[in-house]
């Protein structure tokens, strides 16, 4: 999601307020974010915005006094709830729950459905197959071999079982 | 061959199509807290890992290489901007373009001509299978493939076409059209993405988000969106044409002249004419031009791709030049036809 005010950087600042039932929301990058002073919708000093805001709204509270670091990247839970960005994939594990609210913020609650590390070319191949076999199904059921049809089918099938994964 | 100078699908609107997958390694920290040191590591890595690979590195002193390929879509403008060592692969006759610490380690894309995304998919999956064997690349069976920004999550996949679209841009329908698609998951954005404006009624239109789509429904999503598009423009450029033959003629016609016979010519003068050429060809107002040598032309005159050809090139005065010249002896054999 792009940033509603520069429409450039990413939106990693997601703000949401409901009063008496009126909604306001904003997706801002975090320049963005800061330059529009969001504190002022708060009660709170501007210094501390970025902090109060995630503690409150986004990372309950946690992290104020601890400072979780990530051991392979140094990446501090306060750092990340001012940019918005991993430091490194081990962050995604240290950090896993604060990680997993700024990710539904931003996908809601998608689980990845798509290919694994080296297996593309293997899925592909598994798509044209699959595509060669329904072209011999339709044959099959042109010149009325059901039994032959009925056999392809349940190759489909097993071969569609295993899904994108 | 390139994406500018072959054939394509839907060429008379889409002019290349780029499937980009964002990959990182296990074990180093993100671009941005990456070390030279380190980017220089990734980079060997990678090199290693694909020998028939050509391979250059960016540091500094060869700015205007690196903005040239940014002209030919190869390399972003964040790319070109960035102050950490970064290189580009190329391999598979130029189909395949890898970024190495851009945003993410590896941003490998297929650049192709005309509409193909499946094929693109299918070259930027070979290079992507290479470098898994190769490489440990930080994956998560919930999150997919992580990436320094958390929206780019997920398949870490991006589809993107470049459309020319002049005449739903003269009717005004860009923005009702950006609208519709982008509730469709999909953006548009100006011609070198994120940022940048549509020069030359240039657009790329690609989806945003992949945490939840897997490869072939973000494919299947893109190619709904082109083909709506194309099938717009073509409609607008006929009733563009037929509500005012004269106007649009004389148009092309004008332009035509000018590109003949010009003495000077701006990177920006050319980008406006670029998109009633394209309009033009596609009506039968002129003969002679080609989609292919269009796409051939927009590359080749853009300023540093221009710099790269000759030396001498520093000055805009002796670019405007150069760029009329070629100009000038690609437009030899065209002729306008449809007075």
């Amino acid at each position: 999601m792009l940033c509603q005010k520069c429409n450039k950087r990413e939106a990693t600042v997601h703000f949401k307020q409901v009063i008496n039932g009126h909604v306001t929301e904003m997706n801002l990058c975090p320049e963005c974010a800061e330059k529009e002073n969001l504190a002022s919708y708060f009660s709170f000093e501007p210094e501390n915005m970025f902090s109060d805001f995630f503690s409150d709204s986004i990372f309950g509270g946690t992290y104020l006094g601890e400072q979780k670091k990530c051991p392979e990247c140094n990446m501090t839970l306060n750092e990340l709830a001012r940019t918005g960005r991993a430091g490194c994939a081990k962050c995604y594990d240290v950090f896993a729950d604060e990680m997993s609210k700024i990710i539904s913020g931003i996908h809601g609650n998608a689980r990845h459905v798509g290919a694994k590390p080296g297996k593309h070319v293997e899925q592909i191949e598994k798509r044209k197959e699959i595509e060669n076999l329904r072209k011999e199904q339709r044959e099959a059921v042109k010149v009325q071999n059901y039994e032959k049809a009925a056999e392809l089918r349940d190759r489909i099938r097993e071969l569609e079982k295993g899904g994108e994964n | 061959m390139s994406w500018y100078n072959e054939k394509g699908e839907m060429q008379d609107v889409v002019l290349s199509t780029r499937v980009r997958l964002a990959r990182n390694l296990n074990g180093y920290p993100f671009v941005s807290r990456l070390s030279d040191k380190q980017a220089d590591e990734i980079i060997g890595k990678v090199c290693a890992a694909l020998p028939d690979y050509s391979c250059e590195k960016f540091f500094e002193g060869n700015a205007y290489k690196c903005r040239s390929y940014m002209e030919m879509h190869y390399v972003s403008p964040e790319f070109v901007s960035g102050e950490n060592h970064r290189a580009l692969l190329s391999g598979e006759g130029d189909k395949v373009k890898i970024m190495v610490c851009e945003e993410d380690h590896l941003r490998i894309q297929s650049i192709l001509p005309g509409f193909s995304p499946k094929e693109a998919f299918e070259y930027a999956s070979k290079a992507d299978d290479r470098l898994s064997t190769a490489l440990d690349i930080a994956f998560s069976e919930k999150y997919g493939y992580l990436t320094q920004c958390p929206t780019n999550l997920g398949a870490a996949m991006r589809v993107s076409a470049m459309l020319c679209l002049p005449a739903l841009t003269m009717q005004g329908a860009i923005e009702a059209y950006a609208n519709a698609v982008s509730k469709m998951g999909i953006t548009i954005r100006g011609m070198y993405g994120e940022g940048s404006r549509a020069s030359g009624a240039i657009y790329q239109i690609s989806n945003k988000a992949s945490l939840g789509a897997g490869e072939s429904e973000i494919i299947k999503l893109i190619t709904d969106a082109v083909n709506k598009l194309v099938q717009a423009e073509r409609n607008a450029r006929k009733n563009v044409y037929d509500s005012d033959k004269a106007k649009v003629t004389d148009r092309v016609a004008r332009d035509v002249g000018i590109l003949k016979y010009a003495n000077m010519m701006s990177s920006d003068e050319f980008a406006g004419m670029f998109a009633d050429l394209k309009l033009g060809m596609y009506l039968g107002i002129t003969e002679g031009l080609s989609d292919v040598k269009l796409s051939e032309m927009l590359v080749a005159v853009q300023p540093a791709t221009l710099y790269m050809t000759a030396q001498g090139m520093e000055s805009e005065t002796v670019r405007d030049k150069a760029r009329a010249k070629f100009l000038r002896d690609m437009m030899k054999d065209v002729k306008v036809v449809g007075y």
